[in-house]
C-alpha cells in the first residue's frame, strides 16, 4: 500500500494581551520559557498601549520563538472595575490572523487558543489542543472559586459544564479553557470579542456562540478530567522602599 | 506524555543544583510545572526538590517523573512545634530552611570533599521566575556570586553595590543595608567545592532576624570581598521574586465540592 505523506505539524498562535506593570517582563519571560518548548508555536503578543512599548520591543527580539508584536490601547471608557479587560488586544490578534491569511490560498493547519500573560500551561495541554478540528474544550484549574472547573462529557460529547459561576451560560468556560482551529475563525470573520451589549463574565459565551455550538465542542485531556492549564495570579509587588525620584546612577529594566 | 528532553547532559560542563523548597497547597502543581518548562532548557542541571512533608506525596513524584529532568526528591517536614524536655514550644524555623538543609545534606552525603564534581548549589523557591540567562551566569562560580535580584525589600530590585574594580563593597537596599549579606535567597549561588570544604555551613533555624536567613549560611562560607558579581557586574536583573495569589476557593464550601480524584 502506498505510504500517506506526513500532515504538517498544525501550527498553533497563542494570543497574549499584555499590559505593562512591574512583574510584566517576568510573566513573559516565564510564558516564553513554557512556548519555547513547544513546537511550532507562533505567538502573538499584544500590548495594551497606544504605541509599542520598548520593554516589550526589546523582550520580543530576544524571545527566542516566532513572535508577532501589535499593539492596541483600550479606550479610557472601558477601563472601569468589572467591564471585561482585553478585549481590544485579543480581537487585534484576531485581525492579524485574519489579515495574513485572507490572499493565503487553503491556509496552514493552525489552531490559535488565548494565552493570558500570568496564567500557567503545562507542555501537554498543546499536545492535545493541537489536534482540534473546530473548537476544543478542557478543563481549568484554580477558577471559579475552585480547584478546577472543566466541561461535563458523556459518551465524547459535552453535555453541560462544571462550573462554580453560572452554569447555565451557553458555554460556561473560562478563556483559558478552550481552542479554536484557525479554519474556524477564517470562516467566520465577523466573530470577535463583544463590548456592546456584553454582561459580565460572558465574553467567552459570547465569543464561542459565533462560532460553534456545544454539540459540535471536541473534548481534550482525557475526556476534560485532567488539569492542564492553571488560572494562576502573580501578587501585586510591594515597592514601598521605591524613592519618590529616580536616584540610582543606572537605569535598569525590571 | 513525552516531555521535551532536557539538552543532552555534557560530562565537561559544571553542574547547577537546584534546591527547591516546596509544599503542598492549591497552585503546588502549577508552581512545580512551570519551573520544570524553565529548567528543561538549562543543560547540566540537577533538580533537587525538598518537600515540606511527612512522606514525598504522589503529585510531586509525579510531576519530576514526567517532566524529564535530572531530579532528586526528597522531604523533610517542618514541626509546627518543638519539643522542649516535657512541654512544646512552638517553632519558629522560617518556611523553607529544613528543607533547603537538607538539599545541602543530599549533596555532601552524595559527593566526596576529596573529589567534588565542578558545579554550582542555587536555592530556587517555586514561585519565583528565572531568566535562562541567569543560569549561564552563576554556572562558573569559583566560591559565591551575586546578582539583582527584583521585587524584595520593597523595590525594583536589590542589588549588590559593586565598585569600578568589579569588587562588592555593599548592599544597595533600603531594608537594613547593613547586614553582612543583604542579599535575597535568589540572589547568589555558592560552588559545589565550598559547600563541601565547609561541611558545617547551613542555614541556621532559630532564633534568625527577619532578612538574616542568607546572612546565617553565608557568613561561614565567604566574606563580601570574595563574591563575585555577576551580571555585568550587577547591573541586570535576571531573576524576579514573583508571588502567586492565593485562589480564592470560596466555593469549595466546607466539605469540598469538586472531586478530589481529580489532581490540580
Amino acid at each position: 500500500p502506498r505510504r500517506r505523506p506526513e500532515a504538517a505539524l498544525p501550527t498553533i498562535y497563542a494570543i497574549t494581551p499584555t499590559y505593562s506593570r512591574p512583574v510584566q517582563k517576568a510573566e513573559l519571560t516565564r510564558l516564553a520559557n513554557t512556548f519555547r518548548q513547544v513546537s511550532r508555536l507562533h505567538w502573538i503578543l499584544v500590548e495594551d498601549a497606544a504605541a509599542r512599548s520598548e520593554l516589550v520591543t526589546r523582550f520580543v527580539a530576544g524571545a527566542g520563538l516566532p513572535c508577532t508584536h501589535l499593539h492596541v490601547p483600550t479606550p479610557r471608557r472601558y477601563k472601569r472595575p468589572g467591564l471585561p479587560r482585553a478585549t481590544e488586544q485579543r480581537n487585534a490578534g484576531l485581525a492579524w490572523l485574519r489579515q495574513r491569511h485572507q490572499h493565503l490560498p487553503p491556509p496552514q493547519p493552525g489552531v490559535l487558543f488565548f494565552a493570558d500573560d500570568d496564567n500557567t500551561y503545562s507542555l501537554e495541554l498543546f499536545q492535545e489542543m493541537r489536534t482540534t478540528r473546530k473548537v476544543s474544550v478542557w478543563p481549568v484549574g484554580l477558577v471559579g472559586g475552585r480547584r478546577y472547573e472543566r466541561p461535563l462529557v458523556e459518551n465524547g460529547k459535552v453535555v453541560g459544564w462544571y462550573t462554580g459561576w453560572r452554569a447555565d451560560r451557553p458555554f460556561a468556560i473560562d478563556m483559558a479553557g478552550f481552542a479554536v482551529s484557525l479554519q474556524v475563525i477564517l470562516s467566520h470573520p465577523k466573530a470577535v470579542f463583544k463590548r456592546r451589549g456584553s454582561q459580565p463574565g460572558m465574553q467567552e459565551s459570547d465569543f464561542l456562540k459565533q462560532i460553534t455550538t456545544v454539540e459540535e465542542l471536541e473534548p481534550k485531556a482525557n475526556n476534560c478530567t485532567k488539569v492542564l492549564v492553571w488560572h494562576t495570579r502573580t501578587e501585586k509587588v510591594n515597592l514601598a522602599n521605591e524613592p519618590k525620584y529616580h536616584l540610582d546612577t543606572v537605569n535598569i529594566e525590571v | 506524555y513525552v516531555y521535551s528532553r532536557p539538552p543532552p547532559w555534557s560530562d565537561t560542563l559544571p553542574t547547577i543544583f537546584v534546591i527547591t523548597p516546596t509544599y503542598t497547597r492549591p497552585v503546588q502543581k502549577a508552581e512545580l510545572t512551570r519551573l520544570a518548562n524553565t529548567f528543561l532548557h538549562v543543560q547540566n542541571l540537577h533538580w533537587v526538590v525538598v518537600e515540606d512533608s511527612p512522606r514525598r506525596t504522589n503529585l510531586v513524584s509525579n510531576v519530576l517523573e514526567k517532566a524529564g529532568l535530572n531530579f532528586t526528591h526528597l522531604n523533610v517536614e517542618t514541626p509546627k512545634s518543638l519539643k522542649l524536655g516535657l512541654s512544646w514550644i512552638p517553632s519558629h524555623i522560617p518556611r523553607g530552611t529544613l528543607q533547603r538543609n537538607l538539599g545541602l545534606h543530599w549533596l555532601r552525603d552524595s559527593f566526596s570533599n576529596t573529589a567534588p564534581p565542578e558545579g554550582v548549589v542555587y536555592f530556587a523557591d517555586d514561585d519565583n521566575t528565572y531568566s535562562l540567562e541567569l543560569f549561564e551566569e552563576m554556572r562558573y562560580t569559583r566560591r559565591v556570586s551575586v546578582w539583582p535580584v527584583a521585587f524584595v525589600g520593597g523595590l525594583r530590585y536589590e542589588s549588590p553595590k559593586v565598585n569600578p574594580a568589579g569588587k562588592v563593597v555593599g548592599w544597595k537596599t533600603v531594608f537594613d543595608p547593613n547586614r553582612p549579606f543583604a542579599i535575597d535567597m535568589a540572589g547568589f549561588a555558592i560552588s559545589v567545592k565550598l559547600i563541601l570544604e565547609k561541611p558545617h555551613a547551613s542555614f541556621k533555624l532559630e532564633g534568625v532576624k527577619g532578612g538574616y536567613q542568607e546572612t546565617s549560611l553565608l557568613k561561614d562560607l565567604v566574606t563580601m570581598d570574595g563574591l563575585e558579581p555577576k551580571a555585568a557586574n550587577c547591573t541586570k536583573v535576571l531573576v524576579w521574586h514573583t508571588r502567586t495569589e492565593r485562589p480564592t476557593l470560596v466555593n469549595e464550601g466546607k466539605r469540598g465540592f469538586t472531586d478530589p480524584r481529580v489532581e490540580v
